[in-house]
């Protein structure tokens, strides 16, 4: 039943997000803006459509958003949505098969990106893979300073019942949580670190890698970027808000904390501008900076 | 063990009648090969058997000089035999149509093979210091000789010497060690747990560091390998990079249960070593122009991986966490086996890649997986487990270290706790990284429109050579989807390095669970190609050229090249990387000629090898005007020497 839940939380919610990010830009630029659920259309109609794909291209380039999609699904397996709903599946050391899951994913991205032959795509994914290697050390240690903080291994236990350890580590979890949203803005490819509305192939990080595909393919890429960013939220939003309850309460609890993040970053991406391409290596190294202060204060705490 | 010898009879056999044949070149081959899969047929059952019951088969004789010598089959000496006779079957077999599209003699490679295998076995079986030492340097010896195959060509003189020079210096800190042990021990046998001192236990294992490190490619020591595995034909650069190079880590392994207890403070120097290793080897393979030279830095990469396993293993025992010990010691061993599968996977396509396009310039590649579909997708797939990512072998070993190095986090002295934390960002980093590079590696070379006509005209390997390569990539895609099975083949060499089995620690659930969720991983992504094919089946799909934003007259060298793809990070580590940039700059508005090239040589080599070499040589000159030109003061010299020895003995 709550596998069910999950699942269905899972496969149905994320959509949501971007069409939530849309909607606080267009109301800060004096727009209406598309509808809410405008991504759930735009999936509905790809879906339907046919696709075309260029001569260069390998069994590489049909194989990427469908392996992409399905590494991001099994991460989502191994993350709680709440106290209510533990993860469908959850071991000691699942925290590492969640990162490496997003990282095949993105393999199998920036292998399809290449396989167009096309320069701009080929300048995507050079961009992708070097903030992608610049953003793990700052996501590997938020994970150890919550692996320390929590003695456990596993993502269910880390994002559950931490109320006590707000008490002991609040400062720590704060920088924690500010290192991570870094992590979710520069995996995502959102303002501060790409434009996700830019027009421009030369400036683009995410969406030129996907330039080619069409159809179903994109429909498939468009799906799984909205529960890529659904999963780093999530993680962000049980260790922002730590709060336990029924677990009806509990799932509109995280949802509308889901809600939250969105608009959150839809703020940043009304208020911030983009940053130079040569900026973001040391906003990434920033963030590990985070973390490892975060990490040594947790040390500093563990060993008290 | 009756097995065991046979096979080392049948390497014998094959290696003598395929030197006497080494006229009829396919012959001759063909008889190597059969060599390596007889050895595999006899030897591998016994390893097997002594991985699952565990327990240790021993071959004793007493040797009239020497004493007492033995062969003795325990489980981390089968952990190693067991990919040894697998790889080197199919570097054999692969070698045959390799070897004879080539035009020189193949006679050296045939028997070298079998040989070099056959000291292979030796010294992962010898049971006394002797036995290791003479097997340690018929495999150096053997190892010179075939990666020195087109040795008209300069650089491979230069690479063959680096290597036998480098590993015979660090050869004798090995005889060092092993006569210290002696001594200590009173024998030649190998035993367990000699009772020592901190202090001369921290010397004897700075001896194998040094040692077992230069062989296996620690950085700093590591500098003949990116130089010797480019050079050599590629089913010897897959057997150096899988099998000879992992002799250091068994090596290493192994003198740290002679020496039983390692100190905190050595394992924790074998752990830095390791993330210097990983860190620098695989920022240098991000910087490389050459197929086989990247795969070359990769193998350094790895071994620091391994390294970290194998450090962490000991600063646990020492810190007397054997269960944490346990974890990385199967990190460790199991990387061993993976890193041995992947790499040879990949230097056996590359291998095959530069026969068909006569180069192996990533940046004169390109479209390659159209002509050489087979060759491609195992490339594709040794790239991938290499990364670490799921579900393939290489993310069950790495997962393995990242949960050691997590629990270390909590239970080590705040000291340790600081390196493990260290540690494991680095790995993290590392694995970033090399998902990079090999991004870079693969779709330079395979994905996109084809660069040269070289690489146009590329054309399929032949089905003695794919064979191989198949059959290692479908084990890498087997291993990582076995982890209740490798629980059970790496709980003996586990207890026998850890004292613990594997199956009472967290990486039980750890490894059932991984198996279980990259079987999920791989059946989602069949259900999402299901549908997708589904929905596409009602509409045709169109074929046209990729979008280049409009612009129509794309050439395929207008594609962005590997070292395009690679500059950013290089740009972020430049620092380190220290690249070296020439540019012609264009001057004119239509200028003739416009160039830019870069290139980062091993700091390594630049700042410590070259100047030392340098040095030497001025020394050695100055000696050499010294010598004197004329018969008569040599024997002069030798009479003087001997008449104040018979001074010194006799008066």
């Amino acid at each position: 039943m709550r596998t069910a839940l999950h699942l269905a939380i899972l496969l149905l919610f994320p959509p949501l997000l971007p069409g939530v990010i849309n909607r606080v830009k267009a109301a800060f630029a004096g727009r209406r803006g598309p509808p809410v659920l405008q991504l759930y259309f735009d999936l509905w109609k790809l879906l339907r459509k046919g696709a075309v794909y260029s001569v260069t291209t390998t069994w590489i380039f049909r194989a990427g958003p469908v392996v992409t999609l399905a590494a991001l699904l099994v991460a989502a397996l191994l993350l709680p949505f709440g106290g209510g709903l533990p993860a469908p599946a959850a071991f000691p050391g699942d925290v590492v098969l969640f990162a490496y899951l997003l990282g095949a994913g993105r393999f199998a991205t920036v292998l399809a990106a290449l396989d167009t032959g096309s320069s701009f795509e080929g300048m995507g994914a050079s961009r992708e893979v070097t903030f992608a290697a610049l953003a793990e050390p700052a996501l590997f240690l938020s994970i150890a300073g919550l692996a320390l903080a929590r003695g456990t291994l596993s993502w269910t236990a880390m994002l559950s019942g931490q109320m006590p350890a707000w008490h002991l580590y609040g400062p720590a979890f704060a920088m924690l949580i500010g290192a991570l949203i870094l992590v979710a803005l520069a995996e995502n490819s959102r303002i501060p670190f790409d434009d996700p509305n830019t027009h421009l192939e030369l400036t683009m990080v995410h969406e030129v890698m996907v330039l080619d595909h069409s159809g179903p393919d994109f429909a498939l890429i468009l799906y799984g970027a909205s529960i890529k960013l659904f999963l780093l939220g999530a993680i962000i939003v049980r260790l922002a808000f730590p709060f336990e309850a029924s677990i009806r309460a509990h799932v509109a609890l995280f949802l509308a904390g889901m809600i939250v993040f969105a608009v959150v970053v839809g703020l940043v991406e009304s208020t911030f501008a983009r940053l130079r391409m040569n900026r973001i290596p040391q906003i990434l190294i920033a963030a590990s900076v985070f973390a490892a202060l975060a990490m040594a204060v947790i040390l500093i705490r563990v060993n008290a | 063990m009756t097995l065991l010898l046979a096979a080392m009879a049948a390497l014998a056999a094959a290696a003598v009648l395929s030197a006497v044949l080494a006229s009829r070149r396919a012959l001759a081959l063909a008889v190597s090969a059969g060599g390596c899969l007889a050895a595999l047929a006899l030897a591998a059952p016994p390893a097997v058997q002594v991985l699952l019951g565990g327990g240790t088969r021993t071959l004793t004789w007493t040797n009239p000089v020497l004493g007492q010598q033995a062969l003795v089959l325990d489980p981390l000496a089968a952990w190693f035999v067991v990919p040894t006779l697998f790889i080197s079957t199919g570097c054999a077999v692969y070698g045959v149509r390799y070897l004879l599209a080539g035009d020189r003699p193949v006679g050296m490679q045939a028997a070298g093979t079998n040989l070099i295998v056959l000291a292979l076995l030796t010294v992962f079986l010898a049971g006394d210091a002797i036995l290791f030492l003479a097997a340690w340097e018929l495999m150096t010896i053997f190892a010179f000789l075939l990666l020195t195959h087109e040795h008209d060509r300069a650089e491979v003189r230069r690479a063959g010497l680096l290597y036998l020079v480098l590993t015979h210096a660090a050869t004798s800190c090995l005889l060092a060690m092993f006569a210290l042990l002696s001594i200590h021990n009173g024998s030649l046998r190998f035993g367990t747990g000699a009772a020592l001192s901190p202090g001369a236990a921290s010397a004897l294992f700075t001896l194998a560091v040094i040692g077992f490190g230069c062989k296996a490619g620690a950085w700093p020591l590591h500098i003949w390998l990116p130089a010797a595995h480019p050079v050599a034909p590629s089913q010897i650069s897959a057997l150096l990079s899988g099998l000879v190079i992992k002799t250091g880590i068994y090596g290493l392994l192994r003198a740290t249960l002679l020496i039983g207890r390692v100190p905190m403070t050595c394992g924790a120097v074998l752990l830095g070593i390791g993330v210097a290793s990983a860190v620098l080897g695989v920022l240098a393979a991000l910087a490389q122009h050459e197929l086989k030279r990247l795969l070359a830095y990769h193998s350094i990469e790895n071994i620091g991986i391994i390294l970290i396993g194998a450090g962490l293993g000991s600063m646990a025992l020492a810190a007397g966490r054997p269960a944490v010990a346990a974890i990385a010691f199967a990190g460790a061993l199991l990387h061993v086996v993976n890193h041995a599968l992947f790499k040879s996977l990949l230097f056996l396509s590359a291998g095959a890649v530069g026969r068909a396009c006569r180069t192996l310039q990533i940046d004169r590649l390109g479209g390659v997986l159209r002509a050489m579909p087979r060759t491609g997708t195992s490339f594709v797939i040794g790239a991938a487990a290499i990364c670490g990512l799921p579900p393939l072998n290489g993310f069950v070993s790495e997962f393995l270290v990242y949960m050691a190095l997590l629990a270390a986090c909590a239970v080590f002295p705040v000291a340790g706790q600081a390196e493990a934390v260290f540690a494991f960002a680095a790995l993290a980093c590392v694995g970033g990284l090399a998902a990079a590079c090999f991004a870079k590696a693969s779709g330079a070379v395979f994905l996109g429109a084809p660069r040269t006509p070289a690489a146009s005209d590329a054309r399929e390997a032949p089905g003695a050579m794919v064979g191989p390569m198949l059959a290692l990539a479908a084990t890498c895609v087997i291993a990582g989807l076995s982890g209740p099975w490798l629980l059970r083949v790496l709980d003996a060499p586990v207890q026998q390095l850890g004292g613990v089995s594997l199956a009472a620690t967290p990486a039980r659930q750890g490894l059932i669970a991984t198996a279980a969720l990259g079987a999920a991983l791989i059946a989602i992504a069949g259900a999402i190609a299901l549908i997708r094919r589904g929905l596409l089946h009602r509409q045709p799909a169109e074929s046209s050229v990729t979008w280049a934003c409009g612009y129509a007259a794309v050439t395929p060298s207008m594609q962005y090249t590997a070292s395009s793809f690679a500059r950013p990070l290089i740009a972020v580590f430049r620092g380190v990387l220290l690249p070296q940039r020439r540019q012609i700059a264009a001057v004119a508005p239509f200028a003739a000629t416009v160039a830019v090239e870069e290139h980062s040589p091993d700091p390594v080599e630049r700042f410590a090898l070259d100047p030392a070499l340098r040095g030497s040589g001025v020394g050695l000159a100055l000696l050499r005007r010294a010598q004197p030109t004329r018969v008569q003061s040599y024997v002069l010299a030798i009479f003087v020497a001997l008449i104040a020895l018979l001074w010194w003995r006799l008066g």
